[in-house]
């Protein structure tokens, strides 16, 4: 019996270090003064060489951040307007003005991802897969970073196994063959997810439509050290000046208009 | 150890890991989903006719079993509405455009600028490409 009380014991103190010994706590003190009710999802970037990636991980992203208390927009129905709009390529919609494509939505914050890598990992015994993910949230206001969090994670696909080592080699090679990508895909964009938007300290506080808005101080506490991200990479929204871009295709489309009107304009073809 | 002892153990280990779960993560859900996520997979994996059709079918029935209990996701009704849309129904994806409005006010500004897309519009215009450009 000793044995058991020493093993609880131990383990107890294993789970309480394991939800306790977050890294430290993000400073929500932008968040929480910008206060957004609504989140934007805007298409992924994908960097990885699973091409069906970015369009299966927006799949993943409405449940999670609606569940935490936000209006989110609709999906499918953003990418559609976006895509007519000029605006279906991920990296120009991610260098482009925050601002200003909140204002196309009225939103008050939009979350852009990235995948970063997307590598499946195979050997005899198993088979794993290396993801890499950045999480940017910016005010759809002023364009003010408010919360950034990546994801570096390698998930086993083969859980569990039947114990006979010959049994398991083969199951691990029919698993890693027939993968479709979506199946585990699914799983392994969940448990990112969930990791990056929901971990004490590190995800994003309730929203308005959640139980606990506005009392989750103390895990999401506007600490005032200015640690807003933990990523160790720049995110396309933050390396182009996003104004340079908006500007470029706001000048083009100027010029296009200005073209056509040259022709109407009788004084500028007097001029010429 | 003996074979009870580790039985117990066993035990032990296996409640923490629930308790684990439970309390880090494994929130309920406030609103019925309906399989939301996996249908809008299996609509991009084919985005034809016939799986836009299916799409905006799983759409309704989610809809119509969320509203018993009153939990339809933010989005949900303004998502059925555009499939309507380009399934060139847009008298119910207005329908739907405006129940949209009337529960969730941040996505007022949005729904009124696709209805007033669709209230100037002639029959043969309401393609979907023609409201997306805004």
């Amino acid at each position: 019996m000793n044995n058991i009380k020493k093993f609880v014991a131990l383990f107890s103190a294993i789970i309480l270090s394991a939800c306790a010994t977050a890294p430290e706590s993000k400073d929500f003190t932008t968040f929480i003064s910008a206060d957004p009710h609504s989140i934007l999802i805007v298409p992924v970037i994908n960097h990885s060489e699973e091409v069906e990636a970015a369009d299966l991980f927006l799949t993943t992203l409405p449940v999670p951040l609606s569940e935490k208390g936000y209006y989110v927009f609709p999906t499918n129905m953003v990418k559609k307007i976006m895509e007519e709009d000029g605006l279906g390529d991920p990296l120009l919609v991610h260098s482009a003005d925050t601002t200003r494509l909140a204002d196309l939505f009225g939103a008050d914050s939009i979350i852009y991802v990235e995948i970063l890598e997307w590598t499946n990992k195979y050997n005899v015994l198993s088979a794993g897969v290396q993801v890499h993910f950045l999480y940017t949230i910016k005010d759809g206001h002023d364009g003010k970073l408010l919360w950034q969090d990546e994801q570096n994670l390698i998930v086993d696909k083969s859980q569990g196994g039947s114990g006979n080592i010959f049994a398991d080699l083969i199951a691990t090679a029919i698993v890693a063959a027939s993968d479709s990508l979506s199946s585990d895909y699914t799983y392994v964009a969940n448990s990112a997810n969930a990791n990056a938007i929901y971990a004490p300290g590190q995800g994003i506080p309730a929203g308005p439509y959640s139980a606990l808005y506005k009392s989750d101080t103390k895990q999401f506490p506007a600490s005032g050290t200015g640690r807003i991200s933990d990523a160790s990479v720049l995110a396309t929204s933050y390396q182009a000046d996003p104004n340079v871009n908006m500007k470029d295709k706001e000048e083009k489309g100027d010029e296009k208009s200005e073209e056509s009107n040259s022709s109407e304009d009788s004084d500028q073809n007097n001029s010429n | 150890m003996n074979s009870k002892t580790k039985a117990c153990c066993k035990v032990v280990i296996l409640t923490t890991l629930i308790a684990l779960t439970t309390a880090c993560g494994g929130n309920k859900n406030m609103y019925n989903w309906g399989g939301y996520s996996n249908n809008l997979l299996g609509y991009y994996k084919n985005m034809d006719t016939e799986q836009l059709q299916k799409f905006s079918d799983s759409l309704y029935e989610g809809i119509e079993k969320a509203e018993v209990k009153d939990n339809v996701p933010p989005g949900m009704y303004a998502e059925y509405g555009y499939t309507k849309l380009e399934l060139n129904d847009a008298n119910t994806a207005s329908i739907y455009f405006q129940k949209e409005w009337d529960k969730w006010p941040e996505s007022r500004f949005l729904m009124e600028k696709v209805m007033k897309r669709l209230t100037t519009m002639t029959p043969e215009q309401t393609t979907p490409s023609a409201t997306g450009e805004m």
